[in-house]
C-alpha cells in the first residue's frame, strides 16, 4: 500500500487524490498520452469535415479517457507501476466493460468520478451495482458533485489561462482575435486546430486529477463505511500468520494478488446486509461447539454493551409546521382539477418506455455489432480468476510449465558448463516443482518457502509409501535438489561436478516421464534444439528470483 | 508513505499535524469571496452613488482598499481566513503551523498577480499541482500554507472488554490496526465488524480450531443451532479483548488522570480564541497574582477573560507545555487515535496562540519613517541603483529618440491617448483649471489605485525571475521619457513641469523602488547561493516587504500632492518648480542621510 489510508472527509480524501496523481504522474500520464493523444490526433483529421460533430464526441468520450488514469492509479496504489505495455494490454478489457452505458444514459452522471472505480473496480451489475453507488454516496454526494463542477472550472480556467498565455506572446494579438471573434470558432483551419490543441492541454491538466480524486473518496467511503484500511491490515496479518505457523513467526509482506483482490473482489456484506460470516461451516461448529452456551451468552452480553451501538445519522427535510403547509397546499394546487398532469405523465412514461426499449436492444445486441471479435476471445475467463488453479509462481520461481525447455536435465547441464551454476540448479529445482504439481495431488501455494514444499513433498511421500515407491525416490531426489539450490542460492556455495551430474540423472530418472506429460508440444527427442538451449530470459528470470535472505 | 498530513515540529518538541488544502477547497473558498467582494462593490456603488465625487473618491479608495487588503484584513486579524476560507474550514498558517503574520500575509496577497499570470490564474493553479503542499506562488514567497482546522476528535474508544493475550506477538502496524477496529466498531454494522473479525481466524481463531480441523473432519456434523453467528461474534470479543490487551491497562488511567487538564486548556483556548485577540496571559499575571494565593485552583474560572492567562493555578504556556508533552507520550505509546487526534487539535490551537505575530514592524512606524526606511533602502543600495538605472536610462533614451523623431512617440502608446495627454497640459487643458474639492477627492483616490496597483504589480512581477519588474520598469520609463519629450516638443513644457515635479519626487522614487523589490524576489529565484530558491524567494521576500511599506506611504503622499497641489492655479508655475525641486532634494537627502546615526 502506498498511501496512508485512514477515515478522511471528502475535501481531504480529494486532497490525497490530487497528491497521489501528483507522486505518480510518470505512468499516468504516460499512459493518458499514449491513448488519449491519438484519439486527439485521429480527431484532428476529422475536425475539417464534420468540425461540431468531432468536437462533440471527444467530449463525449470523456467516461474512455477517464479509466485509463484510474486504472494506472489503482496498480499505483498497491506499489505497482504498470508498464505501458501493460496498459495498453490491459485497456481493451476496460473500455469493453459496460461501455454502452457509460457512453450513452449514464453519460450526464454528475458524480461521474466517484461511480467510475465502483463500475471499473468492482465489476457489479444491476441491483448489487445500485445498493453499492447508493451506499458509497451516503454523505458526500454534494462533494463529489463540487468535485465534478470545480474541475469543470479548472478546466475553463486552463483554457482560458492558455489563451492569455498566446496572447501575451502574440506581437500583434488583435488579428488572433479577430479571426476567433469575426470568422466563427471553425472558420480557418488552424483556429480548429488550436482550439483542438488546448481543448486536449486544458483536459491533460485536470482530467487525471479529477480520476484521482474521484478515486481518493471512494476509498475514503470504503474506509469510512467498511474499515476498508483495517480490513486490509487484518488480511495482511491473517495472511502472515498462515504463511508462517505461529512458531517460525517471521514478518513478511502479503503478495500484492491478495490485495488487489481484497480491493477488486472482496465485497463487504455491509449494504448488502445479508452474507452469513466468512467462517468455514466446519470450523464454526467445532468453535461454537466448544465455546458452548455460556461463552455465547457472555458474547450478546458484549454486543448489548452502549460501545456497540452503531451510530446512523439521516437528514431528511420535513415541513415546518404541517397544518400550515397543507393548508398553503390546498390553496395553491388543485389537483383534481389540473387536466396537464395526466397527460404529462402519459407522456413520460411513454417516453421512458421508449427509451427502455431502445436500452434493451442496445444491451441486447451491442456484443453483436459494438465489439471486434478479438475483444471478445477472453470473455470467458474472468469467473475463473478466483483462484483454484495451481499457481504460477512459488517463492517467485516461475513454474509455469511453458517457461521450461524440453529437455530439463540437458539444459541445466549446459547451464552448468557454461558456469552459471545457480541458473542450472534453478532451472532443474524449478522443472521439479512444476513436475511436481502436475502429477501429484499437492497444492502449492505460492508463498511456502522450500522447508515448506520439501516437507509437504515427504508427507506425500510417506503416505502413499504403500503404492509403488515412486514417490519415494522423487521425494529422495526432491530432497537433494533442495539442499543444493538453498546452498547455491542462499550460500553461494556450488556444488561438484560429481553431484551436479548425480542430480541431472536423478531428475531424468524421477521427473522426466511426468516432465515428458507436461509438454506435449515439445520434440523430446531433440536435445540441442532452440528450445533445449537456455535462454537469457532464463538467466533473468535467476537473477530476479534470487532470493535476499 | 503518502499521505496529506505533514508533520511540524514545535519549539516545544512536540510534531504536530497540519493538512495542506487541495485546489478544489481553495476554489470553493475564492467563489465564495469573490461572491462577497461584488456584493461589497455593488453595496458600495449604491451607497455613494448620490454623493457625487466625493462619493467617487471614496468608492475608489474602497476599490482599492477591497482588491488589495481583503484578504489580509481576515488572514491577520480576524482568525487567519476569509469568510469563504472559514466556511470551508481553511485557515493559512505558516509552514511552521504559527498563525500567519501581517508581512506574510501581505506577500501572499500581492504576489496573487504572479499567481494571476498569465490569465485565470493559470500560474498559480500549476503551482498548486506541482507543488506538495499545494502552495501557490504567493505561499512559496511567503512561507505559508493553506491548511484544514484540525479534526475534532470522534468520541469512539475502545469497549470495555476483558483482555486477551494474542497467540502470537504482534507488530506495530498490526497492534495499530486491532486499535483502530476496536476504536471504530461502532461506525459499522454488525455483520460487517463481524465479517472483518472472521478475516483474522488464525489469530482470534480460538486456538485449538485449526488443529481440530486437520485431525478429522467427521465430527463436525453434530453442530449447534447457529453456530455461525456465535463463532463470528466471538471472533470480535476475542479481537477486541486482544486490542484493549495490546493497549493496556495504562491508557484508561491515562486519559482519566489528565482529562480536567485537557478540560482547563481546552476551556482557556475557548476563551482566547473568542475573547481579545492580544495575549491575555501578557497581562495578566499581575491581575492573576492577587487572586492566585487564597483561590482554591477548583474555585478559578477560566472562561473569564481577565482570568484567561492565568488557568487553574498554572500559567496558560505552561499548561500548554504540558499538554504538548502528552501530545508526544500519547504518540509514542500509541494510545491509539481519538486520543491523539483531540491533543493533536489542543496543542495545534495553543500553539496558535501562544506563537500569535501582531504588529507591522518590529520597532514601530515612528522609527520606521524617520530612518528605518532609507536604511534598509541603503542596504539594498545595488539594486536600486540598477532598478533606476532600468528606469531612468530607457526613459532618456527614448526622450531622445523622441527630440529626434517626433514620429517615434507614437510608438511608446497609442496616438489619441498621447493628445488627451498632452491637451491637459495645453491652454484649457485639465491642469490648468481649478477644480472643486469633491473632485480632487476623486482623483486622489483614482491615482492611489493606479499607483499603488502598478508599483505591487511591478513587485509581484519579479516572482517570474524578475522578468516582471524588468518589463515593467522599462515599460514604464519609455512611456514617461516620450511623453515627456513630446509635451516638451508640443511647447506646454513649463506647465508640465510644474505639474509632474511635486509629485514626481515621490511617485516616480516609490516605483523604481518597488522594481528593486521585484528585482531583488527575481535575483533570489536566478541566483539563490547556497540556499534552495524556495528558501532564497522566502528570504527576499521577508527583507523587501518592509520596503514595500514604505512605498505605499510615499504613493499615498504622491497622490495626495498629485490632487491637491499640483493642479490648480493658486500657486503660480514657477512656484511649483521651486516647491518640487525642494521635494526632489527632501527625498533624496532623506533616502542618502537619514537614520545614518543608528548602529544597531
Amino acid at each position: 500500500m502506498a498511501a496512508a489510508i485512514r477515515p478522511r472527509g471528502p475535501a481531504e480524501s480529494f486532497d490525497l487524490g490530487f497528491r497521489m496523481v501528483r507522486q505518480w504522474w510518470r505512468p499516468i500520464y504516460g499512459a493518458w498520452f499514449l491513448t488519449v493523444l491519438p484519439i486527439y490526433a485521429a480527431a484532428a483529421a476529422g475536425l475539417e469535415r464534420w468540425p461540431g460533430a468531432t468536437l462533440l464526441c471527444l467530449w463525449w468520450l470523456r467516461p474512455l479517457f477517464d479509466r485509463v488514469p484510474l486504472y494506472v492509479l489503482s496498480r499505483c496504489l498497491f506499489g505497482e507501476r504498470p508498464t505501458w505495455r501493460q496498459t495498453l494490454g490491459a485497456l481493451p478489457r476496460r473500455w469493453r466493460h459496460q461501455l454502452v452505458g457509460a457512453l450513452t444514459w449514464r453519460r450526464p452522471d454528475p458524480w461521474r468520478s466517484l461511480h467510475l472505480p465502483v463500475r471499473q473496480l468492482e465489476r457489479l451489475r444491476g441491483r448489487e451495482r445500485r445498493a453499492r453507488l447508493r451506499l458509497l454516496g451516503t454523505g458526500c454526494r454534494r462533494q463529489a458533485l463540487g468535485l465534478t463542477v470545480g474541475c469543470l472550472l479548472l478546466e475553463v480556467g486552463v483554457l482560458i489561462g492558455l489563451f492569455g498565455l498566446i496572447h501575451m506572446f502574440l506581437p500583434q494579438p488583435e488579428r488572433f482575435w479577430k479571426a476567433f471573434v469575426e470568422n466563427g470558432v471553425l472558420a480557418e483551419r488552424w483556429v480548429g486546430l488550436l482550439w483542438l490543441a488546448l481543448f486536449f492541454v486544458a483536459l491533460s491538466v485536470v482530467e487525471p486529477f479529477y480520476v484521482g480524486a474521484g478515486f481518493a473518496l471512494y476509498l475514503g467511503q470504503r474506509t469510512r463505511f467498511e474499515g476498508w484500511d483495517v480490513e486490509i491490515a487484518l488480511r495482511r496479518l491473517a495472511a502472515r500468520l498462515i504463511a508462517a505457523p505461529p512458531g517460525l513467526a517471521r514478518p513478511r509482506p502479503a503478495g500484492v494478488p491478495v490485495l488487489l483482490i481484497g480491493l477488486c473482489l472482496a465485497l463487504p456484506a455491509v449494504g448488502q446486509a445479508l452474507a452469513p460470516p466468512p467462517l468455514a461451516a466446519a470450523g464454526a461448529a467445532t468453535a461454537a461447539g466448544q465455546l458452548g452456551h455460556q461463552a455465547r451468552a457472555a458474547v450478546e452480553e458484549v454486543f448489548r454493551a452502549p460501545e456497540f451501538e452503531t451510530l446512523d445519522q439521516e437528514v431528511h427535510w420535513v415541513p415546518r409546521s404541517p397544518g400550515a403547509r397543507a393548508a398553503a397546499a390546498d390553496e395553491d394546487w388543485d389537483w383534481p382539477q389540473a387536466p396537464p398532469v395526466p397527460r404529462r405523465v402519459k407522456l413520460g412514461l411513454l417516453a421512458a418506455a421508449a427509451a427502455g426499449g431502445l436500452a434493451l436492444v442496445l444491451l441486447r445486441w451491442r456484443r453483436v455489432w459494438l465489439l471486434p471479435a478479438v475483444w471478445r476471445a477472453d470473455a470467458g475467463e474472468r469467473p475463473a480468476a478466483a483462484g483454484t488453479r495451481a499457481p504460477l509462481t512459488v517463492r517467485g520461481l516461475d513454474v509455469r510449465p511453458s517457461s521450461l525447455p524440453a529437455d530439463v536435465p540437458a539444459a541445466a547441464w549446459q547451464l552448468w558448463e557454461r558456469g552459471e551454476a545457480a541458473a542450472a540448479l534453478s532451472l532443474l529445482y524449478r522443472s521439479a516443482l512444476a513436475a511436481l504439481m502436475a502429477t501429484t495431488a499437492i497444492r502449492f501455494a505460492e508463498s511456502w518457502t522450500e522447508g515448506d514444499c520439501l516437507n509437504e513433498v515427504r508427507r506425500h511421500a510417506a503416505a502413499d509409501a504403500g503404492d509403488a515407491g515412486a514417490m519415494g525416490g522423487q521425494a529422495e531426489i526432491f530432497a537433494r535438489l533442495t539442499a543444493s539450490w538453498q546452498a547455491a542460492a542462499y550460500a553461494r556455495r556450488e556444488p561438484d561436478e560429481p553431484i551436479m551430474r548425480d542430480l541431472c540423472a536423478g531428475w531424468r530418472r524421477t521427473f522426466e516421464a511426468p516432465a515428458a506429460a507436461l509438454a506435449p508440444a515439445a520434440p523430446a527427442a531433440d536435445v540441442a534444439g532452440p528450445r533445449g538451449a537456455p535462454t537469457s530470459k532464463e538467466r533473468r528470470d535467476w537473477r530476479r528470483s534470487e532470493p535476499r535472505p | 508513505m503518502l499521505d496529506t498530513v505533514r508533520y511540524v515540529e514545535a519549539p516545544e518538541g512536540v510534531e504536530i499535524a497540519i493538512r495542506a488544502a487541495g485546489p478544489v477547497s481553495r476554489l470553493g473558498a475564492w467563489l465564495i469571496d469573490q461572491a462577497i467582494r461584488i456584493c461589497l462593490y455593488i453595496g458600495a456603488a449604491k451607497l455613494l452613488d448620490r454623493s457625487g465625487d466625493w462619493g467617487l473618491g471614496v468608492f475608489v479608495l474602497f476599490l482599492f482598499a477591497c482588491e488589495w487588503f481583503y484578504p489580509v484584513l481576515f488572514e491577520v486579524y480576524l482568525g487567519g481566513a476569509t469568510p469563504g476560507k472559514r466556511s470551508l474550514g481553511l485557515v493559512v498558517l505558516h509552514r511552521d503551523g504559527t498563525p500567519v503574520s501581517w508581512t506574510s500575509s501581505l506577500v501572499r496577497n500581492l504576489v496573487l498577480f504572479a499567481d494571476f499570470l498569465p490569465f485565470g490564474y493559470l500560474a498559480g493553479l500549476v503551482s498548486m499541482l506541482v507543488d506538495r503542499d499545494f502552495r501557490r506562488l504567493g505561499d512559496l514567497a511567503a512561507g505559508t500554507v493553506v491548511s484544514r482546522r484540525p479534526e475534532t476528535s470522534s468520541v469512539f474508544r475502545v469497549p470495555d472488554v476483558p483482555p486477551v493475550r494474542p497467540p502470537v506477538a504482534l507488530q506495530l502496524d498490526e497492534q495499530r490496526a486491532l486499535l483502530e477496529y476496536a476504536e471504530r466498531l461502532g461506525t459499522w454494522s454488525r455483520e460487517r465488524a463481524c465479517e472483518l473479525a472472521g478475516l483474522v481466524e488464525p489469530l482470534t481463531g480460538v486456538a485449538g480450531l485449526a488443529a481440530v480441523d486437520t485431525d478429522g473432519d467427521a465430527d463436525s456434523g453434530a453442530g449447534v443451532a447457529d453456530p455461525a453467528g456465535a463463532a463470528a461474534a466471538a471472533g470480535v470479543a476475542r479481537l477486541v479483548g486482544m486490542a484493549s490487551w495490546v493497549l493496556g491497562a495504562r491508557r484508561e488511567s491515562y486519559s482519566r488522570e489528565h482529562e480536567a487538564e485537557w478540560q482547563e486548556l481546552e476551556q482557556a483556548l475557548g476563551a482566547m480564541e473568542h475573547g481579545s485577540r492580544r495575549r491575555p496571559w501578557a497581562a495578566a499575571p499581575a491581575a492573576a497574582q492577587e487572586s492566585a494565593p487564597g483561590a482554591a485552583p477548583a474555585g478559578t474560572q477560566p472562561g473569564a477573560p481577565a482570568d484567561a492567562g492565568r488557568v487553574g493555578t498554572r500559567t496558560f504556556p505552561d499548561l500548554f507545555r504540558q499538554v504538548c508533552h502528552e501530545l508526544a507520550l500519547v504518540r509514542s505509546r500509541r494510545y491509539g487515535t481519538a486520543i491523539e487526534t483531540r491533543l493533536n487539535r489542543l496543542v495545534l490551537r495553543g500553539h496558535q496562540q501562544l506563537y500569535r505575530r501582531t504588529g507591522v514592524e518590529p520597532g514601530g512606524v515612528l522609527p520606521f519613517v524617520l530612518g528605518g526606511f532609507a536604511r534598509r533602502v541603503r542596504s539594498e543600495a545595488r539594486v536600486v541603483a540598477a532598478a533606476a538605472l532600468l528606469f531612468v536610462g530607457p526613459g532618456l533614451l527614448m526622450a531622445g529618440a523622441v527630440l529626434v523623431w517626433p514620429e517615434l512617440a507614437v510608438a511608446a502608446l497609442p496616438a489619441d491617448t498621447l493628445e488627451e495627454i498632452t491637451g491637459q497640459f495645453g491652454p484649457g487643458g485639465g491642469a490648468a483649471a481649478q477644480p472643486m474639492v469633491g473632485e480632487l477627492f476623486a482623483r486622489f483616490g483614482l491615482y492611489v489605485w493606479n499607483n499603488v496597483s502598478i508599483a505591487f504589480r511591478t513587485f509581484a512581477g519579479g516572482v517570474v525571475y524578475g522578468v516582471g519588474s524588468l518589463f515593467f520598469l522599462v515599460y514604464n520609463g519609455v512611456v514617461s521619457g516620450a511623453v515627456a519629450s513630446h509635451i516638451h516638443q508640443v511647447g506646454f513644457d513649463r506647465t508640465f513641469y510644474a505639474f509632474v515635479i511635486g509629485h514626481g519626487a515621490f511617485e516616480l522614487t516609490a516605483i523604481v523602488l518597488a522594481g528593486a523589490c521585484g528585482l531583488r524576489l527575481g535575483l533570489a529565484v536566478l541566483a539563490p547561493g547556497p540556499l534552495r530558491r524556495s528558501r532564497s524567494l522566502l528570504a527576499a521576500a521577508r527583507a523587501t516587504v518592509p520596503l514595500l511599506y514604505g512605498v505605499t506611504g510615499m504613493l499615498f503622499v504622491a497622490a495626495l500632492i498629485e490632487s491637491f497641489w499640483s493642479p490648480g492655479l493658486a500657486v503660480s508655475a514657477g512656484g511649483k518648480l521651486e516647491v518640487g525641486a525642494g521635494l526632489w532634494a527632501g527625498v533624496l537627502a532623506y533616502f542618502t542621510l537619514a537614520g545614518r546615526r543608528h548602529r544597531p
